[in-house]
Order: structure tokens, then C-alpha cells, then sequence
């Protein structure tokens, strides 16, 4: 088998190729062993049919998977009583996110559950929200080992800190779709009985049943003007107090005017008023606000620091045993044990000799920096490598990370509508139609008084701005799936205005413009021969710091052997935490590591660049080089920033928690060192960006991490960039995935563009109103071409918008 | 002409008794999750495989399925 058969070789679990190492077992083959014992696991349990549902392999890979096997915590009862929806002491039942559910194949095996565990009586999965319902004994399974089994299976749920303080408020759209249902309800029965008179010609229908048809369109109309319409009445009478001009008043004005004059014009006789126009006006822009609620229930775009930091904490007590307590029950002065690959919750001093902290969510810097004992630690950073001992000396609420979330800009919620494009325009819409409604009331008054109420009143229902009200949320909504099918999501509607009022761009580097995780390897030195690399490879298999891992995948690309033959037996291995490893294979030394570690002094002080990461490497003490490591930038940045620095007039800077290696390289691309700044804070980039939003630019941020979280809720769009979408973002409007970073620049043109759609509807409805108003002001409004306007009008605003959104994606380059 | 009456009764009888259902589906959190029960219905409920050969067979079959798609 060579080396391109075992690329190619799918895990049978989780279809990823298996290159990094092979374990057949029959006619399957695994890519770690993680996989395996999943899929042996539920081969025993009979749950097989998890891999024939879908198409592709549904397993989700175990490599990727970080395996935290500590969920003691959870038994404790603070914790416990928090996330438990209900429980008597042997039952209990449990809502957990799992965000890793993707597939149908995940809510089978999960709904089997209780064939894999007996303790596990009944799951409900809810695929939108990828959470499941589990129902279990607890007197069994306790809540830790339901955690345990389910991240043994490769969903492991999302617990985290925000789950402690109250539960979230679901977005619920329940009131909203009774409203339609009543309001189409009413308007197809109203339409029913109101088509008779439409049709019956010059000589009407009986007398009976006109006075029958208007009574049952009053009564039927009734829960449509006190129920389904409440949702703009609300808006018209909070716009009103605050003196300013809404659609929602116009919209409210048409919808009393229609109401009241058809009551009149039924209860008097006098004709069959407008009871259809009012009941099919309600129900269109009802169904147009659902439609602009596309929501992306799997995403939260809310995230606070809370959600990066574990739920609990493992605290030595006075007596010297451990007892786990939740963090936000950490004080000044607790001795906390931090276990590797978790957050540091609060400020605290190290304890044990040395250990490890990746910073990378505060600073963006991205290697783990050593702490030596009593250096202080902040809250935020990751313990790498080994777990350690920490005193706290700041509570989890005023720690260092923290205190950004008491900043301004997190107090007040971000202002909503400032770019709303209807709003700005019914600031002269409403007030022309109440002028016009008045001057045509005030020209029939000296004369015919009674037809001056009929033109005032007429004038408020033909010029009610049905379609007008349409044409933003069924463009703003069309954009949003568009972009949801480009893999950007948008928090709400409105995100794509505030796209198009864009003039200012602003990049994290670090995850940003970088990978988080990938970077270029060179080897700087002699030529190694064959044997070397044989010899490095070898010694670097079972690595697991990320500098090494790196070089492995950086050598093993050229080898066309099979892995298992090639690999050569180590004697000894011993793995010095950062410093490096030494290996022993077939009596040759070999060490890979930082320049003291092979003894390369003179050598590593040649390195005044700084440009990057070097790693040496030394057999029997014999140096012949060292492998570079540079951070790799996403592919397309560089056209990417050249494109966006066209349609902003050059104003894109970068932000970066790093140090200024990369000056350099950055500063053509960028144009201007100016816009290049370096060893920038969390509260830096806000202040930044603050600076910024005070010379009256409209910011888009582009960031990953908690570090930039500030940033991004001060700028007018944050997005936040991740991986794949079950993984965590910092608050934002926008979560993006990575591969689709290089569509910004077409985004924010489809967006401008989408604005222009909009304003180009509302020439359309306009131009219907005009023709509506010419029958109103003159006080003759017939019911039949009320109701023939109205639902022309808005249905070809809804063609209108969604072709043209459609057809502004595909120009752009977006998948539609 | 009457028999208009009867039938007006009967048609807003038969709407109501749709809004209704809407109505009642709408509280009982039919809309809530749309995607789920659509891919619950086509699970067959397979009876447990107990013996360890039983299950190796299963294996194989299944495995030999996953490698062909």
C-alpha cells in the first residue's frame, strides 16, 4: 500500500482521509483510534444503521474532537440544579447543546441513545437548535456520566458559564405566526364574501345578503384589528411619543381609517366597505415581517466572555482536599487547581514552579507564553500542557478580561434602525400623506362636507404603504438567506443595511488573516538526506506540541512509503515541556526543539528578525539547521484587501494582538504602516475602533477571538470568523466561516446594491399609490379597485425584490 | 335561496375548524422544530441485536455499504 492508497483510505467512521495514521480492522479502517472505539461501540449496540442513513460518513472525527474527560463538576448540586430542567432524584431530564450535530445519522444514533446506555431513558433531538431533550435516571447516570458518554461518542456538550446565569430567552416567532393565521383566516373568508358584490355587475346582490356579508365581515375582521394588528400599533405609538415619523404610523393610520370607515359604510348601509382590502393588508405585511425573520437558531451571536469559561472549578480547601465549585463562586484567594485546555477564570498568581499559557483569546498572540511562580496569570489564558495550582487575587466579575464587558459599550445596547432604509424614508412619506389627506379633506369642506370626511379617509387607505412596507424586509430578507447560503450569517435583517453604509474596514491578524493552526515550514541549513528525515519523522510521530506536529505534516507530505514500515522503533523518548524532545532511535540522538535545547546559542542569537518561529534539530549533537515556522495567511487575503481598499478608499487597517514581525510583509498589502498597529490590547482595538466610530466612519470589524470582542460590538458590523460554525464566536453581528472571508468584498457590494432594490421598489409602490390617490382625493374609492391596488401592488413588489436580489447575488459572484 | 344560508354556516364552520387546528398545533410546539420529526419517521425501529456474531455480520454488511458510496 503506498503512501497515496493510505491518503485516500476514508475512515469508515468519519470519512476523513486517513493520513496520519491507519488501523484496519476487516474491511474497516479508522483514522484514530477514537474512531474506532465509537464505531466498535455502537456496532455492539446494534446502532449500525448510524452509518447507513446518510450519503457521506456521519461520524464526527474523534482527532478533532477535544476530549475533556472531566465533567465531575456537573454533580455538583449548584451546577447540577442549574442545568437540569427537572429532576425528583431518580429521573431527571436534561436540555444540553450539542453543537456537533450535523446530520440525520446524528439525531438516529442519538435518539438510540438508550441502547448504548441503559441509564438513558428516552432523547428528543431539536435539529434547528442542535439541542437534545435527554430524559435519564439519575440515580444511574449521573449528569456527569451522561456528559462523559455523549463526548465519548463525539458530541460533547456545550457547558459553559452563561448557562449558569439565566436561561437564555428564546426567540420565539409563536405570536407571530398566530397573527398570520388569524389575519389570513379573516382575509380569505372575508375575500369569500365579499366577491358577490365584486361580481354581481350593476344590479348587486340581494339586500339580505349584503346585510349578512357585512355582518360577518365585521365580526370576522374584529380579531384582526384588535389582535393581528397590535404588532404596529405598538411601534406607531412608541415613534409618536419620541416625535418621529415611522411607517409603522402611516401603516397604523391606513389600518383605523380602513376599520372604521368599512364599520361605518356596513352598519349605515351605505356600502360594503373595505373589510378585505384591511384583512389582506394585515396578512401580507405580517407574512412580510416572517419572512425577515430568518433566524439562525444553531448560532449564538450573543456570546460573552461567561461562554469561554468553564462552568467549574477544581478549589483546594482548607483542609486540603479539592471540592469543585462553580466559577462564579470563585473568591480572592482561592487555590484553584487549572487542569490543561482550560480557561483561567479569574486574575491569579501561579503557584506551581512553571506552566503554560496560550493567550491567544486575549491578545491574539499565538504561542503559549511560560509563567514562572508568582508571575501573575490573567483570566482569559488557556492552561496549556500541564495542569497547575493558582491563588486567585481578583474575583471572576472585575478580572482583567472582564473588565472590558463593564466598558460603555457594553452597557447600552447597540442603538437599532439607525440604518434602517424605510425608516428614512417615511420621515417624508407619512407626514406627504397626512398633508395630502388633509388638503384634499380641506378642498371638499367648503362645499360637499360629507365627502371631505370620504377623501381624508380615502386618502389614508389607498396610500396605507402596503407594498412600500414590503419592499425592505423581503429584500433584506432575500439577502440574508443568501448570504446564509454563502456561509455568513447574519444576526438580524438589518445587518445587510449596515453592511451598506460601510466606509471603513478594520483586521484582526491573528485566526483572522492567518490560520489559526496551519503554517509555512521551511527548513534553513544543509540538505537532510533521506535517513534524517526518516530518523525526524520518526522522532516526531507521537509529538504533540503544534510546532512539532507542523514539521511532522510538513515532512511526511513528501514521503511515498507506507507510514507503519517506514517509521523507525525509538529506544527512548522523553519529551521536555517547552524546551523540546530527545530521542534515542537506532543508537543516533536526535532533538527537536528550541536553540538551547540542541545547545545552538551562537546560531539563535543570529536571529534578530523575529520573523518567526524557528524549531532545531540536532543528531548526536550535530546541528545541521532549523525549520522556520511563519504564520500562513488565508489564501486570497492579499486580493481580498486590495479589492475592499478600492471600494473604501484605502481605509483598511489591521489590528493585531502579535508582535510586529510581519511588518514587513503586511505593509504593501496594506498600503500604509499607519494602518498597521501591533501589541494591541482587547481594550486597544476597542479604543481603536471608538476612535475611529468618532470621526463618523462606519466600521466593519473582522475578528475571531474573545480578544476582539470589544472591537467588534463598537463597530457599526462585527463579524466574527470561525472554523466551522459549532465552534465558539465572540459577540458579533455577523458569524462568518473562514472559507468564506474572501467573498467580503462582493458582500458589501451585494449589500449596497440591495439598498439600491430597495430604493427602486419604493419607486414602484409610489407609482401606484399615485394612481390610487387620483381616484382617493376626489372622494370616490370603490372597494373593487381598493382591492384589486392593494394585492397587485404588493405582489409585484414581492417579484420585483426577489428577482432582483437573486439577480444582484449572481452578478456578484455569491451562490444563490 | 335559503339553502345559501346553511351552506355560509357550514363553510365558516369548516374554516374555524382549520384555524383551530392551526391554532391548537401552533401551542402544542408543532412549529418548533421543523426538521427533526422529518427524518425521525423514517427510522426503523430494529429489533437488538444481542448475539456478537450477529452483530460482526451487521458489521461487515454495513461496512462494505459505507465503502461503496
Amino acid at each position: 500500500m503506498s503512501a497515496e492508497l493510505l491518503e485516500k483510505t476514508q475512515c469508515t467512521h468519519c470519512g476523513e482521509p486517513c493520513d496520519e495514521e491507519l488501523i484496519s480492522s476487516g474491511d474497516n479502517h479508522f483514522c484514530c483510534h477514537g474512531c474506532q472505539t465509537v464505531f466498535e461501540l455502537l456496532s455492539e449496540s446494534g446502532l449500525n444503521s448510524y452509518y447507513s442513513l446518510d450519503k457521506e460518513t456521519p461520524g464526527i472525527s474523534m482527532r478533532k474532537v477535544k476530549q475533556s474527560s472531566e465533567f465531575a463538576h456537573l454533580d455538583d448540586p449548584t451546577v447540577s440544579s442549574k442545568l437540569l430542567d427537572f429532576t425528583d432524584g431518580t429521573q431527571a431530564r436534561v436540555t444540553l447543546r450539542l453543537p456537533q450535530i450535523h446530520c440525520s445519522s446524528c439525531i438516529y444514533l442519538l435518539e438510540n441513545l438508550h441502547k448504548l446506555e441503559s441509564g438513558v431513558k428516552q432523547v428528543e433531538v431539536f435539529f434547528d437548535r442542535r439541542e437534545a431533550s435527554i430524559h435519564f435516571s439519575i440515580d444511574t447516570l449521573p449528569l456527569s456520566g451522561l456528559a462523559a458518554l455523549l463526548s465519548r461518542i463525539g458530541y460533547e456538550p456545550d457547558l459553559s458559564l452563561d448557562h449558569l446565569s439565566e436561561k437564555k430567552q428564546k426567540q420565539n416567532n409563536k405570536p407571530l405566526l398566530l397573527k398570520i393565521g388569524i389575519a389570513g383566516f379573516a382575509f380569505g373568508n372575508i375575500m369569500l364574501f365579499s366577491l358577490p358584490e365584486y361580481l354581481a355587475g350593476p344590479g348587486g346582490i340581494d339586500k339580505q345578503f349584503l346585510t349578512l356579508f357585512g355582518g360577518l365581515n365585521i365580526i370576522l375582521a374584529l380579531p384582526v384589528f384588535f389582535y393581528s394588528s397590535l404588532d404596529f400599533y405598538k411601534p406607531a405609538i412608541t415613534s409618536i411619543r419620541q416625535r418621529q415619523w415611522s411607517m409603522d404610523i402611516a401603516i397604523s393610520l391606513g389600518i383605523i381609517a380602513m376599520f372604521f370607515r368599512s364599520l361605518y359604510e356596513i352598519l349605515s348601509g351605505y356600502g360594503v366597505g373595505y373589510m378585505d382590502s384591511f384583512t389582506m393588508l394585515v396578512f401580507f405585511l405580517l407574512v412580510g415581517r416572517l419572512f425577515q425573520q430568518k433566524t439562525y437558531d444553531s448560532l449564538s451571536f450573543d456570546r460573552d466572555f461567561k461562554a469561554y469559561f468553564p462552568l467549574s472549578v477544581i478549589r483546594l480547601t482548607s483542609s486540603g482536599g479539592e471540592e469543585s465549585v462553580a466559577a462564579t463562586r470563585i473568591e480572592t484567594d482561592d487555590k484553584i487547581v487549572i487542569r490543561n485546555g482550560e480557561l483561567v477564570p479569574a486574575d491569579s498568581l501561579l503557584l506551581d514552579e512553571e506552566a503554560w499559557l496560550d493567550y491567544s483569546f486575549v491578545t491574539g498572540e499565538s504561542e503559549p507564553v511560560k509563567v514562572t511562580k508568582g508571575q501573575l496569570v490573567y483570566a482569559g489564558g488557556r492552561n496549556v500542557k500541564t495542569s497547575a495550582l493558582f491563588k486567585t487575587v481578583k474575583p471572576v466579575s472585575s478580572s482583567y478580561l472582564t473588565r472590558l464587558w463593564n466598558s460603555e459599550t457594553f452597557r447600552k445596547p447597540k442603538a437599532e434602525g439607525l440604518y434602517s432604509t424605510s425608516a428614512r424614508f417615511s420621515r417624508y412619506f407619512s407626514p406627504t400623506i397626512l398633508a395630502v389627506a388633509t388638503l384634499s379633506a380641506l378642498y371638499w369642506l367648503p362645499n360637499e362636507p360629507g365627502l371631505a370626511i370620504n377623501a381624508f379617509t380615502a386618502v389614508l387607505i389607498i396610500a396605507c404603504p402596503c407594498a412600500i412596507a414590503l419592499s425592505a424586509p423581503f429584500t433584506l430578507g432575500w439577502a440574508t438567506k443568501i448570504m446564509g447560503k454563502n456561509k455568513i450569517y447574519l444576526k438580524n435583517a438589518e445587518v445587510t443595511e449596515q453592511f451598506a453604509v460601510v466606509d471603513s474596514v478594520v483586521f484582526d491578524k491573528t485566526g483572522t488573516l492567518t490560520h489559526r493552526d496551519q503554517s509555512d515550514v521551511t527548513f534553513r541549513g544543509r540538505n537532510l538526506d533521506q535517513d534524517e528525515i526518516r530518523l525526524l519523522i520518526s522522532s516526531l510521530h507521537e509529538n504533540t506540541h503544534p510546532l512539532g506536529r507542523a514539521i511532522y505534516h510538513h515532512l511526511k507530505k513528501d514521503l511515498n512509503a507506507p507510514l507503519q514500515q517506514y517509521l523507525l522503533r525509538a529506544d527512548s523518548y522523553t519529551e521536555e515541556s517547552g524546551k523540546g524532545t530527545e530521542a534515542v532511535i537506532s543508537g543516533q540522538r536526535v532533538r527537536v526543539g528550541s536553540a538551547k535545547w540542541v545547545g545552538a546559542e551562537a546560531e539563535a542569537q543570529d536571529d534578530t528578525s523575529g520573523r518567526s518561529s524557528r524549531v532545531f534539530i540536532s543528531f548526536d549533537d550535530i546541528i545541521p539547521g532549523y525549520f522556520e515556522l511563519a504564520n500562513r495567511y488565508r489564501s486570497g487575503m492579499n486580493e481580498l484587501v486590495s479589492n475592499l481598499r478600492g471600494s473604501v478608499q484605502d481605509k483598511v487597517y489591521l489590528l493585531s494582538g502579535d508582535n510586529d514581525r510581519e511588518k514587513a510583509t503586511l505593509t504593501p498589502v496594506f498600503g500604509s504602516e499607519q494602518n498597521l498597529r501591533f501589541h494591541q490590547t482587547p481594550h486597544d482595538k476597542l479604543a481603536f475602533i471608538e476612535q475611529l466610530r468618532d470621526g463618523k466612519a462606519e466600521v466593519l470589524m473582522i475578528g475571531d477571538g474573545l480578544n476582539d470582542a470589544g472591537a467588534l460590538r463598537s463597530s457599526t458590523v462585527g463579524i466574527s470568523l470561525a472554523e466551522d460554525t459549532s465552534s465558539f464566536t465572540p459577540a458579533s453581528d455577523v458569524i462568518m466561516e473562514a472559507g468564506s472571508l474572501p467573498l467580503l468584498d462582493r458582500v458589501l457590494n451585494f449589500s449596497k446594491k440591495s439598498i439600491t432594490i430597495i430604493y427602486i421598489s419604493f419607486g414602484i409602490s409610489i407609482l401606484y399609490n399615485i394612481i390610487g390617490l387620483s381616484y382617493a382625493v376626489t372622494g370616490t374609492l370603490s372597494p373593487l379597485i381598493c382591492a384589486i391596488i392593494m394585492p397587485v401592488s404588493s405582489i409585484s413588489v414581492i417579484f420585483f425584490t426577489t428577482f432582483a436580489t437573486h439577480w444582484a447575488a449572481w452578478k456578484n459572484g455569491l451562490q444563490t | 335561496m335559503s339553502v345559501m344560508y346553511m351552506l355560509i354556516a357550514f363553510s365558516l364552520l369548516i374554516a374555524s375548524g382549520f384555524l383551530l387546528a392551526f391554532i391548537w398545533a401552533m401551542r402544542n410546539g408543532q412549529y418548533e422544530d421543523k426538521y427533526t420529526p422529518s427524518v425521525r419517521i423514517l427510522f426503523d425501529d430494529e429489533p437488538r441485536v444481542d448475539s456478537t456474531t450477529d452483530s460482526e455480520e451487521k458489521t461487515s454488511t454495513k461496512s462494505q455499504h459505507t465503502n461503496k458510496s
